[in-house]
């Protein structure tokens, strides 16, 4: 299978007045198409500083990001806005959906970057919130508004999804409920996954499990095969 | 508690632009008031204790001679002796019909006329004004005294000699510096002149050949506001001057004579020499208007009569204190307008940080603190706010004071108090804004922390779409997604709503008054100068006689002033007239259709004079027809003396001082009496008129005054240079006040929507379709707010206007033209892009990860 994607020596510092903090430490890393990456790590470990990077939310301080072929870390702001906007999904630990519109618009406002036609509604079904198009979010649970996250971001179609600690603020059934949401994305559309966590379960329903610690890539594991979300053991 | 009060204190440096901004108004507004009012406290009062000092007049009148009954035959024979002497043969012959008349009188109102102006000009009327004054002041307890003066014009400079009087009593000089003039040669003048004119004590000033010594500085109490000519109406104090001189030297000063009576009350009057008329409460038995006023009471007598001056002099007297007045009142809608933003501003901030800390809050309040102490956390805003701006404004506005009274006094001339330090308004700047802010924020924050702990505290509980935002929602699901997302996010918070759209609605009200002011003047004295073609009007002392085709070179014109008496609509209703405006004087005009040198122009500057054709028509100004209420048709009734005289109604005139009517001068000189074509002025622009030396020594006695309408509306102008410069430092400051506005309102609208302008751009969206989604969705509601501030502003200064005006008589054109309108608006929108894109730039520069995170 084809890389993807290709980071290859990457520094991230961050300068807190005359100290600098080295965020990421020479990593190197490639992930496939259509495969679901794990970044396993403590906190402060850098996973989250590497996902913020490679997907083009923070800058590097040294070294490439290709996305086939092409590097990404010497994009312009409004390059890599565009981008994304053709390339990238996102899914957060806080959801980040926006209150004043009800699901199908939250949805819609993902749908309306895609160039093809899309039936909102059938996304909303696949991530079993059909019953829910018309409400808010606050009238929403945690990890309901989580899938109506999941929705916005398959809503265009990307060929790569980023999520952040996407279980970090739910509870072991409702968080493996939108692990399976992301899974059969995975399987349904071949959306490649990255999915950052502190959660060593989580990383069973990959293929690959990335740890890292200090800023620095300690160990690449393959999964000999996927986990099914619900079986998984959780914490 | 110490937490959140730590939290508030941070914050301050995190909102650097928006405490800038409440800072910047309070400075700005605290300045302003204590500016105005220091200057003002320092005139003011020196002002009231002057006119004691000086003992001004209490009253400025006129005697009426009724030259069919005061003059016995005797008394002629005395004034053929005296002041008769040397009068031509014409005049007389005029005596002699007098005599006849005397004799056997028969009234005849134009012989009369004639006679009254001969009187004057050989000064034979004050015996007999003398005479009925003596009878008079017992009974209302008065001491008078005769003013006199003399205007000469030398070149461009307008000069108010008048005598030095030692014993005078009433509207005593005051000297600023030096001394009296004793010898003939010897003048004091005033020291503003001097100053412009780079002259001092002991030097030569010269006046049409003559050389005089300065011998000192002094001022006219009667002359507060020195206006010397109607040709100069506003002082300039370059070229208008006061001097003073010996009774030699006056006698000597050839110039245009004007003379009056000043009448000083033995009583205490303790008035504060206002220009209105007071008016009784109840019927009395004789109805009139002043017989309540036993300062006023003298004007019931037949023989005594207002001076047709004495609105200018008593307005040279008491001008001052429309300035107090009206500053005053500018300095407090100012501050008002001002702090009412800052309040707005407060408002948003304390909001936001309840928002943003809503969590700790929902912790303290579970642990058992109230709300009462919690909300005093926020009040660090409106004390800091108000002690830092509040300090610096008054600071400033010591400072300011001085440049202020000093332009005050360029046009008035009164001593000055001197400077005491007023604790009183260092508390007023500190403590107006700290209670008025504080008080607000601390009950809206109040408001805000009602909720109870555990909604507070429980996850997504700010993100509540409240019921109108739902039905909002419900009625864009009609329109395309674009749409449904702004004003979603517009309605979603209706409280910022409100707070954008009120202070994108004080914004507009300082624009429109920017835009209004600026253009004020100039509009004022382009409707003034409209229909006038004529460069001088020359005001005779008498009537005269003409037929409107017997000269081309020259309009005449009939003026009189008469009360109205009834007016009666078109269906012959009564209109009622208000008991004070019946005493108060029409002045009617009698033009002829054929005048070259003058139009009558409406509103929409359409020339009506040719209405004049039908003898009955009377156009009215736009004053008089909002005093009276007047409608095209109305039927005006004049009564002058015994004389009945009524007019219909055929248009209104663009004129906005006073009460003013024309008439067909033919069917005027009829109806009055007079005989065919009287006229009392001459418009014309015969080069004849630019000095009495260019004239003919009949026609120059016939004259009283000439005024030059190319001097008055250079005068103006000039002037208005003066004001227009003070209105491009209000523009200034009102331009910087309102971008600071902008600013703070642009910087709200990013900051509220940082993580939804962040989080669209994650997602794709390109800058402009955010600005578009996001960042603009207050522009309707801002153009709504400037619009309706427009009609909002009008009558505001309207109604300032008015307040400041009272009871004298003028309709100040407050208007703006639509293109000026529309620049207003595109300079608000433009200054509110800009601001929103540097706002935005600011953003730019966090990285979108972190712009993310939850605060």
């Amino acid at each position: 299978m084809e890389n993807l994607i290709e980071i290859q020596n990457v520094y991230k510092t961050y300068q807190l007045g005359k100290v600098g903090s080295q965020a990421l430490n020479d990593v190197s890393l490639s992930v496939r198409k259509g495969e679901i990456v794990v970044i396993l790590g403590p906190s402060g470990s850098g996973k989250t500083t590497l996902l913020n990077v490679v997907s083009g939310l923070d800058k590097i301080s040294k070294g490439k990001i290709l996305y086939q072929g092409k590097n990404i870390a010497k994009y312009r702001d409004y390059k890599m806005t565009r981008f994304r906007k053709k390339n990238l999904g996102f899914i957060f630990q806080t959801y980040n959906l926006l209150e004043h519109l009800n699901v199908y618009e939250n949805v819609l406002v993902g749908a309306s970057l895609g160039k093809a036609k899309v039936d909102i509604d059938s996304i909303i079904d696949t991530v079993g919130l059909k019953k829910h198009r018309k409400k808010y979010m606050y009238q929403l649970s945690g990890g309901e508004q989580q899938r109506v996250s999941i929705a916005r971001a398959l809503a265009k179609n990307p060929s790569v999804m980023f999520c952040d600690e996407p279980t970090g603020a739910l509870d072991e059934k409702t968080g493996k409920v939108v692990l399976q949401s992301l899974v059969e994305a995975n399987e349904k559309l071949g959306t490649t996954m990255i999915i950052v966590t502190h959660n060593p379960g989580i990383a069973l329903i990959g293929d690959r499990t990335v740890r890292m610690n200090s800023g620095k890539i300690m160990e690449i594991k393959e999964n000999e095969k996927r986990m099914n979300p619900v079986e998984i053991p959780w914490g | 508690m110490k937490l959140l009060l730590l939290n508030a204190i941070k914050g301050l440096r995190k909102k650097k632009i928006q405490m800038a901004g409440i800072i910047f108004m309070v400075m700005l507004s605290m300045a302003v008031y204590v500016g105005m009012n220091s200057a003002i406290d320092r005139l003011e009062t020196r002002y009231y204790s002057y006119l004691e000092e000086q003992n001004v007049e209490d009253l400025s009148i006129g005697v009426a001679v009724d030259y069919s009954k005061d003059v016995s035959l005797s008394d002629l024979d005395y004034f053929l002796e005296h002041q008769f002497q040397n009068v031509t043969e014409e005049e007389h012959a005029l005596l002699e019909q007098y005599r006849l008349y005397l004799e056997n009188p028969v009234y005849d109102v134009k012989m009369l006329y004639t006679i009254q102006s001969l009187f004057e000009k050989y000064e034979a009327d004050i015996d007999l004004k003398t005479r009925i004054l003596d009878s008079l002041k017992e009974e209302y307890q008065f001491v008078y005294e005769f003013e006199r003066s003399k205007t000469v014009s030398d070149d461009k400079k307008l000069i108010k000699f008048l005598p030095y009087e030692e014993n005078n009593q009433i509207n005593q000089l005051y000297l600023v510096e030096g001394a009296f003039p004793k010898g003939e040669n010897e003048i004091a003048i005033l020291s503003g002149y001097a100053k412009k004119n780079h002259l001092k004590i002991g030097d030569t000033y010269t006046v049409l050949g003559e050389n005089y010594t300065i011998v000192g500085f002094a001022y006219a109490p009667d002359y507060i506001y020195p206006l010397i000519s109607f040709s100069m109406p506003i002082f300039d104090e370059t070229n208008n001057n006061i001097a003073i001189v010996s009774e030699t030297a006056y006698q000597k000063v050839v110039g245009v004579k004007d003379n009056s009576i000043a009448l000083d009350y033995q009583f205490p009057t303790n008035r504060k020499f206002e220009i209105t008329v007071s008016v009784g409460t109840e019927e009395t038995e004789n109805n009139s208007p002043f017989a309540d006023d036993p300062v006023m009471r003298i004007l019931d007598e037949d023989k005594v009569v207002m001076d047709i001056n004495t609105i200018t002099r008593l307005g040279r007297i008491s001008a001052l204190q429309m300035e107090f007045a009206s500053n005053r009142l500018f300095a407090e809608c100012f501050l008002y307008l001002l702090l009412t933003i800052s309040v707005l501003i407060i408002v948003i901030i304390t909001k936001k940080r309840i928002d943003d800390e809503r969590l700790q809050i929902g912790v303290l309040k579970s642990l058992g603190y109230n709300r009462f102490s919690i909300a005093a956390s926020y009040l660090v805003y409106p004390i800091v706010g108000s002690l830092v701006g509040g300090i610096l404004g008054y600071i400033i506005g010591i400072i300011a004071h001085y440049p202020i009274a000093n332009v005050l006094l360029s046009f008035y001339t009164v001593p000055l108090e001197n400077y005491q330090l007023d604790l009183s308004y260092l508390s007023k700047a500190i403590f107006t804004p700290m209670i008025s802010l504080s008080l607000l924020s601390y009950l809206i924050a109040l408001f805000m922390l009602r909720k109870k702990p555990l909604a507070l505290l429980k996850e997504g509980s700010n993100l509540k779409v409240n019921l109108f935002s739902r039905i909002v929602n419900k009625i864009n699901s009609l329109f395309p997604f674009h749409y449904r997302f702004k004003y979603s996010l517009a309605f979603r918070s209706l409280g910022k709503l409100l707070i954008v759209t009120i202070t994108s609605f004080c914004t507009g009200l300082l624009i429109v008054l920017v835009l209004i002011g600026s253009n004020l003047f100039n509009h004022m004295i382009e409707e003034s100068f409209a229909g006038i073609d004529y460069r001088y009007l020359v005001m005779l002392g008498q009537f005269d006689y003409k037929d409107a085709n017997e000269y081309e070179e020259a309009d005449y014109v009939l003026s009189v002033s008469v009360p109205l008496k009834e007016i009666k609509d078109k269906n012959g209703n009564i209109k009622p007239i208000e008991k004070e405006d019946e005493e108060i004087q029409f002045a009617l005009t009698g033009l002829d259709t054929t005048a070259q040198y003058v139009r009558i122009l409406d509103k929409e500057e359409h020339n009506l004079i040719d209405r004049l054709d039908d003898d009955e028509a009377i156009i009215v100004n736009e004053n008089a027809k909002e005093l009276y209420n007047l409608e095209v048709g109305d039927q005006l009734h004049f009564v002058y003396e015994t004389i009945d005289m009524t007019y219909t109604v055929v248009g209104f005139s663009s004129e906005f001082m006073g009460r003013s009517g024309y008439i067909n001068r033919e069917a005027m000189s009829t109806d009055l009496g007079l005989g065919n074509n009287a006229y009392t002025t001459i418009y014309s622009n015969q080069e004849k008129y630019e000095s009495y030396k260019n004239l003919d020594a009949e026609e120059a006695t016939k004259i009283a005054y000439i005024l030059n309408m190319n001097d008055m509306r250079e005068n103006i102008e000039k002037q208005m240079d003066r004001f227009n410069g003070s209105i491009y430092i209000v523009i200034a400051f009102a331009s910087i006040m309102v971008l600071v506005i902008i600013s703070v309102i642009a910087n709200i609208v990013v900051e509220e929507n940082k993580k939804t302008i962040s989080l669209l751009k994650v997602m794709g969206y390109k800058n402009r379709k955010i600005s578009s989604m996001v960042l603009n969705i207050y522009t309707p509601f801002i153009i709504v707010a400037y619009l309706l501030s427009i009609p909002a502003m009008i009558g505001i200064l309207k109604a300032i206007v008015n307040a400041i005006v009272g009871d004298i008589e003028i309709t100040i054109p407050i208007t703006i033209s639509p293109i000026m309108a529309g620049i207003g608006l595109v300079g608000l929108l433009v200054a509110y892009y800009i601001a929103i894109g540097l706002s935005k730039r600011v953003l730019n520069k966090v990285p979108l990860a972190v712009a993310l995170k939850r605060e």
